[in-house]
C-alpha cells in the first residue's frame, strides 16, 4: 500500500534534478499540508452545522445576536499571521533562486519561433539541446529574436521568461544525471506546444570529452574579438584613445556615471544597450559619436561580442591567445 | 391605484439632475484614469530614453503651446462666468459666456493644427515617412508617437467638449426657460470643460517643458 | 395573491419587440443582457468543448496548431469579457439593485438601455473576428507577438473589447450613481443588503480598471495598425509595459466577476439557514478591502516576467494579504449556520457548493502567491485549474444559485426542486472532475496553451474531458428546466422563500414601477407594510 502511495506522489511530482527542486517540493508538501488541514477544518465546521442545525420545523425565534467581534478579529490576524509567516519563511529560498553565484559557467540561450538556440562558451552551438556537467552551477543568459517565450525546466522547478531586447537570467545546478526536458511556457504561436528542448547531464569527465568531439575552431570570445576587430570597434576603444572612447578593458562589473549624474553597474544589458543604441545611456565625459549597431549585428554576434568583452582585459587577453582552440577551462 | 411616479407629480424619465452632476464626476474619474494611463506610459518611454526624448522635446515649437495653454486657461475662466450667469438666470449673458468659450477651444484646435501642419512638413508625423538627421530617430519617433496620442485624443475631447458647449449656448438663447427646467446641465458641461483644460495644463509642461532648455 | 385577469407587471405590460428593444425598464434590459452573455457562454463552451476533445490525444490531431490556438483564445476572449465580466452585475445585479434599495429604476435608465447596445455592438466585433477566422493571441494579447507577429484578426477583437469597456463603465457609473442617489428612505448603508455592497465594489472597479484596458488597447491597435511601438522592443519600446497596463485591469476583473458572486452567497446563506448573516460589517469590509487590494497585486501575474526582484517580493506579500479579506468571508458564511434552521433547496446547495469550490480555489492561490512554487507552476494548468475553481467553481455556480433563488422574483413561477437539485450536484461534481485534475498536471510540468504533449499527461486529460462533458449536460439541465418553467412553471406568488429581502415585499414578477407605493425602509414595519398591501396588488 505504501509503494501504491509513493508511486502517486512519483508521478505527481516531477524528477527532482536539483537540490532545490527539493526543497519546492518540500514547501509544496508543507503548504498543502497546511491547506488541507485547514480546508478539512472548515468543511467539517459546515458539514456539522448543516447537520446539527438542519431545518426541522419553522422557526421562530431570530437570533438578535449576528456578530462577535474578537471572533471576526481573531479569523483576520490568524490568517493573517500564517500567510505573512509563511511569506517570509519560502522568501529566503527564493532569493537564493534569483541570484547565481559566481563561479557558475555560463551558457547563451536565444530563443526563436520554435527553437531553442544554446552557445557554450567553449564554442560548441547547439540546437534544442544541451548538455551540461554535473555538479556545477550553470547560469543560462536568455534573450528571444522574435516574440517572448519562457524557458521551463519541469525537473529543476524553474522558469523564467525570455525577452527580445533585453537578457533575463535563469541559474540552476544539475544534481543528477539524465536527460531532462524543456518546455517553452510563454505562448508564442503556433508550434507553441513543441518548442521543446533536451537537456542531458553528464559526469564532468563525459562532459569534458563530449566538449572535445563537437569542439570547434574558435571559442565564443575569439568570435567576438575577431568582430571587435573587424568592425572597427578596436580603433576608438582601446587604451590610446581614452579621451575619445572609454576603454573597455576590465569594465565588466564596474560601475561608472552617466553624463546625466547616475551611476550604472556595467552588466550585459548595458553592455548590450550600448553597442545597439550608444547614446541611450551615455558614459560621462564623451561625446556622441559611437554609431549605433542595431541594425549591424544579430543576438548571436552580439553574444560573442559581450563574452570578449567580458573576458577583455590585457591580462586576460594574453592568456587567451596561447590557449589551444577549444580548450575548457 | 395611482403609481408612484404620479404621485410624486414628475416624469419619471427625466433623472434627477443631482444624479448626472455625480454621474459626470464618476465620469471624470474614469478620464482621469484614461489620461493618466497614457501619461504613465509616455513616462516609461521617457525614463527608458531620456536624451532622446530631451531632443524631440525641443523639435515642438513651445511658443504655440504657451499660446494654447493661456487660450485654454482663459476659456476656463468664461466658463466658470458662465455656470456663474446660468445660476443667477441670465440665460443671454450665459449663452455669450458659453459661446466665448468654445470658440476659445475653436482657436485652440486651430492652433494646434497650424503645429500639427508645420510637423507634418517637417516629416515629424510617426509614418513610414518620419525623418529625423540626429541620432536615435527611432526613440524620437516614439516621443512622437506619444505627443500625437496624447495630444490627439485630448483634441478629441475638446471638440466634443465644444460641441457641447456651443449646444448649450444656442439652447440658452433660444429659450429662457432652458436653466430652469434643466439646472445642472450647465454645471456638467462646465465640470467636463475644465477637466479637459486640466489635461492640457498637464500635457504641456510634459511634452513641451521636460525638455529644459 | 388574487389571481385577476387585469394583474399587470413588467413582462406582461407590453409585448411588443418595439417595447423591449427600447425598453428603459431595468427588469427588462437585465433580460436583454440575459439573452446576450447567454449567447457568448454558448460560444466559448463550444469553444472549449472542442479543445477538450484535441486534448484526449497527446499529438495535436485533431485540429491543425493554429485552430487550436484560437479555440482557446476565443474561448477566453468571450468568456471573460462578454460573459463573466458583465454576467451578474449586468443581469441579475440590474434586476435586483433598485428593487434591493427601494428604488422604482437605476439613477440612469436610458444609459443603461445604451450599455446595451454598446455591449452588442462589441459583441458584433467578436462575432466578427470568429467569422473572419479567429485570432490566435491568447486573451492576453501579450506584445510584441500580438501587434507583429500574430497574422490573425487581433484588431477586430481588440476593438470588440474596446468597445465593450464603456458598456462596463456606463453600468459602473448607473450603479454608483444609483446606490449613493435612489435609496429608499432608511435604507441607511449599512443597512444595504450585500449584494448591493458588492455590487457598489464592483462598480468602483470597472471605472477606475476599464480605462487602463481602454489605453492599452488603444496603444495596441497604433502599435499593430501604425507600427506607433510603445510595447515593441525594436522601436525602443517594452513588452513588460503592456503587461503591467494590462493586468492592471485584468486582475481587478478577477475581483469583478467574484466580488458579486460572493453578494449572492452572502443572500443565500442567511436566507436558507433562516439566520442573520454573521459579521455583516465585517464582510463589508472585505468586500470594499477585496476592491482596493485587489488594485495592488497585478504584479503576481509577472513573476517570472522578467520583472525586478523588489516588485515580485512586494506584489508577493500584497498578494498574500489580499487572501486575508477573502478568509473572513468564507468563516462568517460559515458562522453564518450556527443555530440557524438550515434547509437544502437547490440555490443553498450551490451556495455551499461556491464555499467548497472557493475555498480550494482561494487555497491554490497561496501557492501561486509563493514565489518559489509559483516560478515553477506558473503558466502551467496549475494557474488554469486556480483561475477556474474561481470563476467556474465561484462565478458561476453563484450565478447559478442566485438565478434559482430569484427565479420566482423575476418569473413569478416556480423551478423544479428536485431536478434543480440533482443538476447542482451534477454541476459541483463535473466541474471537480474537470478541474481538479489540471492542479496535479500542473504541478507535472504541463505548460498551458499546449495543443500537444508529452505522453505521461494523457490519464489526467482524459479525466478531464470526461469530466467537461458531465459539466456540459450539469448545464444544459438547468437552460432547459429554467426555460420550461418560464412558460409553465407553478405559480410562485409574491415570496416563496418567506424572505425579508426588500425586493420580495412587492409582487412577483414586479409591477413596471417596482413597487406601487414610495418605500420607506424598516425591519419590521416593512414586511407589516408589505404584507398588507401586498394582497391587493
Amino acid at each position: 500500500m505504501n509503494s501504491f502511495y509513493r508511486s502517486i506522489l512519483h508521478d505527481i511530482f516531477p524528477r527532482e534534478g536539483s537540490q532545490y527542486a527539493a526543497d519546492v517540493d518540500a514547501m509544496v508538501l508543507l503548504l498543502t499540508g497546511l491547506c488541507i488541514f485547514v480546508f478539512l477544518g472548515i468543511m467539517a465546521t459546515l458539514l456539522v452545522f448543516s447537520i446539527r442545525y438542519r431545518k426541522k420545523n419553522q422557526r421562530t425565534d431570530v437570533p438578535n445576536r449576528s456578530s462577535n467581534t474578537w471572533l471576526e478579529v481573531t479569523w483576520t490576524i490568524g490568517p493573517l499571521i500564517i500567510f505573512v509567516g509563511f511569506f517570509s519563511f519560502t522568501l529566503g529560498s527564493y532569493l537564493k533562486a534569483e541570484i547565481p553565484p559566481d563561479n557558475a559557467r555560463e551558457m547563451f540561450v536565444v530563443g526563436k519561433q520554435w527553437m531553442w538556440k544554446f552557445q557554450h562558451e567553449e564554442g560548441p552551438r547547439e540546437l534544442n539541446e544541451i548538455h551540461l556537467p554535473m555538479g556545477g552551477p550553470v547560469r543560462l543568459v536568455m534573450i528571444s529574436e522574435d516574440v517572448i517565450h519562457s524557458l521551463y525546466l519541469p525537473d529543476f522547478r524553474i522558469k523564467q521568461d525570455v525577452l527580445p531586447g533585453r537578457y533575463t537570467q535563469l541559474w540552476f545546478t544539475p544534481e543528477r544525471k539524465g536527460v531532462f526536458t524543456i518546455h517553452c511556457a510563454e505562448f508564442c504561436g503556433t508550434d507553441h506546444s513543441r518548442m521543446d528542448a533536451k537537456v542531458t547531464v553528464m559526469d564532468p569527465l563525459e562532459f569534458d570529452n563530449w566538449l572535445k568531439s563537437v569542439s570547434t575552431n574558435s571559442t565564443l570570445v575569439d568570435r567576438g574579438r575577431i568582430l571587435f576587430e573587424s568592425h572597427g570597434c578596436v580603433s576608438c576603444h582601446n587604451s590610446d584613445t581614452i579621451d575619445q572612447a572609454p576603454s573597455l578593458a576590465d569594465s565588466y562589473g564596474k560601475t561608472v556615471k552617466l553624463d546625466n549624474g547616475d551611476a550604472i553597474t556595467i552588466d550585459e544589458n548595458y553592455l548590450r544597450e550600448s553597442i545597439l543604441d550608444p547614446q541611450a545611456k551615455k558614459r560621462a565625459g564623451y561625446r556622441p559619436i559611437m554609431p549605433a549597431y542595431a541594425r549591424v549585428f544579430s543576438e548571436s554576434e552580439v553574444i560573442a561580442l559581450l563574452a570578449f568583452l567580458k573576458s577583455y582585459s590585457s591580462h586576460r587577453l594574453e592568456i587567451d591567445s596561447k590557449r589551444e582552440p577549444g580548450e575548457s577551462q | 391605484m395611482k403609481t408612484s411616479a404620479e404621485r410624486e407629480g414628475q416624469e419619471p424619465d427625466i433623472p434627477n439632475d443631482s444624479n448626472i452632476n455625480l454621474g459626470i464626476w464618476i465620469f471624470l474619474l474614469t478620464e482621469a484614469m484614461l489620461f493618466g494611463a497614457l501619461i504613465l506610459c509616455y513616462s516609461v518611454m521617457r525614463i527608458l530614453h531620456p536624451a532622446a526624448f530631451n531632443t524631440a522635446s525641443h523639435l515642438l515649437d513651445w511658443k504655440a503651446g504657451t499660446l494654447n495653454t493661456a487660450i485654454l486657461l482663459f476659456s476656463s475662466f468664461c466658463m466658470a462666468v458662465a455656470v456663474r450667469a446660468s445660476g443667477k438666470g441670465k440665460s443671454k449673458g450665459t449663452s455669450v459666456l458659453l459661446l466665448v468659450s468654445a470658440s476659445l477651444g475653436i482657436l485652440f484646435l486651430a492652433v494646434k493644427g497650424m503645429e500639427y501642419h508645420s510637423e507634418w512638413l517637417k516629416y515629424l508625423f510617426p509614418n513610414d515617412e518620419f525623418t529625423f538627421a540626429g541620432p536615435d530617430s527611432a526613440f524620437v519617433k516614439l516621443f512622437f508617437n506619444a505627443y500625437f496620442i496624447l495630444t490627439g485624443l485630448h483634441a478629441i475631447h475638446l471638440t466634443f467638449g465644444i460641441l457641447w458647449l456651443s449646444g448649450l449656448g444656442i439652447a440658452s438663447w433660444v429659450s429662457p426657460q432652458f436653466h430652469r427646467r434643466y439646472p445642472n446641465a450647465i454645471d456638467c458641461a462646465g465640470l467636463y470643460w475644465h477637466f479637459v483644460d486640466i489635461v492640457w495644463v498637464f500635457l504641456f509642461p510634459l511634452l513641451y517643458l521636460v525638455g529644459g532648455s | 395573491m388574487n389571481p385577476s385577469p387585469m394583474q399587470t407587471d413588467y413582462l406582461n405590460i407590453e409585448t411588443s419587440l418595439k417595447s423591449w428593444l427600447l425598453t428603459r425598464d431595468h427588469k427588462r434590459i437585465a433580460w436583454l443582457y440575459l439573452g446576450a452573455v447567454l449567447f457568448f457562454f454558448v460560444i466559448g463552451a463550444i469553444a472549449a468543448a472542442m479543445f477538450r476533445i484535441e486534448l484526449l490525444t497527446p499529438k495535436g490531431d485533431f485540429f491543425s496548431p493554429d485552430f487550436y490556438n484560437r479555440l482557446f483564445t476565443i474561448h477566453g476572449i468571450v468568456m471573460v469579457w462578454f460573459f463573466l465580466v458583465p454576467v451578474i452585475p449586468a443581469t441579475l445585479g440590474n434586476f435586483l439593485l433598485p428593487l434591493m434599495i427601494g428604488s422604482k429604476d437605476l439613477a440612469f435608465p436610458t444609459l443603461n438601455l445604451v450599455s446595451w447596445y454598446v455591449f452588442v455592438v462589441g459583441g458584433l466585433f467578436t462575432i466578427w473576428t470568429v467569422a473572419a477566422g479567429g485570432v490566435d493571441t491568447g486573451w492576453t494579447f501579450y506584445t510584441p507577438f500580438s501587434s507583429v507577429y500574430s497574422n490573425s484578426n487581433t484588431l477586430t477583437a481588440a476593438t470588440g473589447i474596446f468597445i465593450t469597456g464603456f458598456s462596463s463603465i456606463m453600468t459602473g457609473i448607473n450603479f454608483i450613481a444609483t446606490i449613493h442617489r435612489m435609496r429608499a428612505p432608511g435604507m441607511s448603508w449599512l443597512r444595504l443588503p450585500v449584494f448591493v455592497w458588492t455590487l457598489y465594489s464592483t462598480s468602483l472597479i470597472f471605472i477606475l480598471a476599464t480605462p487602463v484596458l481602454s489605453t492599452v488597447l488603444i496603444l495596441l491597435f497604433l502599435e499593430t495598425q501604425f507600427g506607433m511601438g510603445f510595447f515593441n522592443p525594436v522601436l525602443g519600446g517594452d513588452p513588460l509595459l503592456f503587461q503591467h497596463l494590462f493586468w492592471f485591469y485584468s486582475h481587478p476583473a478577477v475581483y469583478i466577476m467574484v466580488l458579486p458572486a460572493m453578494g449572492i452567497v452572502s443572500e443565500i446563506v442567511p436566507q436558507f439557514a433562516r439566520n442573520k448573516i454573521f459579521g455583516y460589517r465585517f464582510i463589508v469590509g472585505a468586500t470594499l478591502a477585496i476592491a482596493v487590494i485587489g488594485f495592488l497585486v497585478w504584479g503576481h501575474h509577472m513573476f517570472v516576467s522578467g520583472q525586478s526582484l523588489y516588485s515580485n517580493m512586494i506584489f508577493s506579500f500584497l498578494s498574500f494579504v489580499v487572501g486575508v479579506p477573502s478568509a473572513i468571508k468564507v468563516f462568517n458564511w460559515t458562522a453564518t449556520l450556527y443555530r440557524g434552521s438550515i434547509s437544502f433547496e437547490a440555490p443553498m446547495i450551490y451556495a455551499l457548493g461556491f464555499i467548497f469550490l472557493f475555498t480550494i480555489g482561494g487555497m491554490s492561490g497561496l501557492f501561486l502567491a509563493t514565489l518559489s512554487i509559483d516560478v515553477h507552476v506558473h503558466d502551467t494548468y496549475f494557474v488554469v485549474a486556480h483561475f477556474h475553481y474561481i470563476m467556474v467553481g465561484g462565478s458561476i455556480l453563484a450565478l447559478l444559485g442566485g438565478v434559482h433563488y430569484w427565479f420566482p422574483k423575476v418569473t413569478g413561477r416556480l423551478y423544479p426542486e428536485r431536478l434543480a437539485q440533482g443538476s447542482a450536484w451534477l454541476i459541483i461534481a463535473g466541474f471537480n472532475f474537470t478541474f481538479f485534475p489540471q492542479f496535479i498536471l500542473g504541478y507535472m510540468g504541463m505548460p498551458r496553451r499546449y495543443q500537444s504533449y508529452p505522453d505521461r499527461f494523457q490519464t489526467l486529460n482524459v479525466l478531464s474531458s470526461a469530466g467537461a462533458f458531465i459539466l456540459a449536460v450539469g448545464y444544459l439541465l438547468p437552460f432547459l428546466y429554467l426555460t420550461w418553467s418560464l412558460f409553465k412553471g407553478a405559480k410562485s406568488g409574491p415570496n416563496p422563500w418567506n424572505s425579508d429581502g426588500l425586493e420580495w415585499q412587492t409582487s412577483s414578477p414586479p409591477i413596471k414601477e417596482n413597487f406601487a407605493h414610495a418605500v420607506t425602509y424598516g425591519f419590521r414595519y416593512l414586511t407589516e407594510e408589505a404584507k398588507s398591501n401586498g394582497v391587493e396588488t
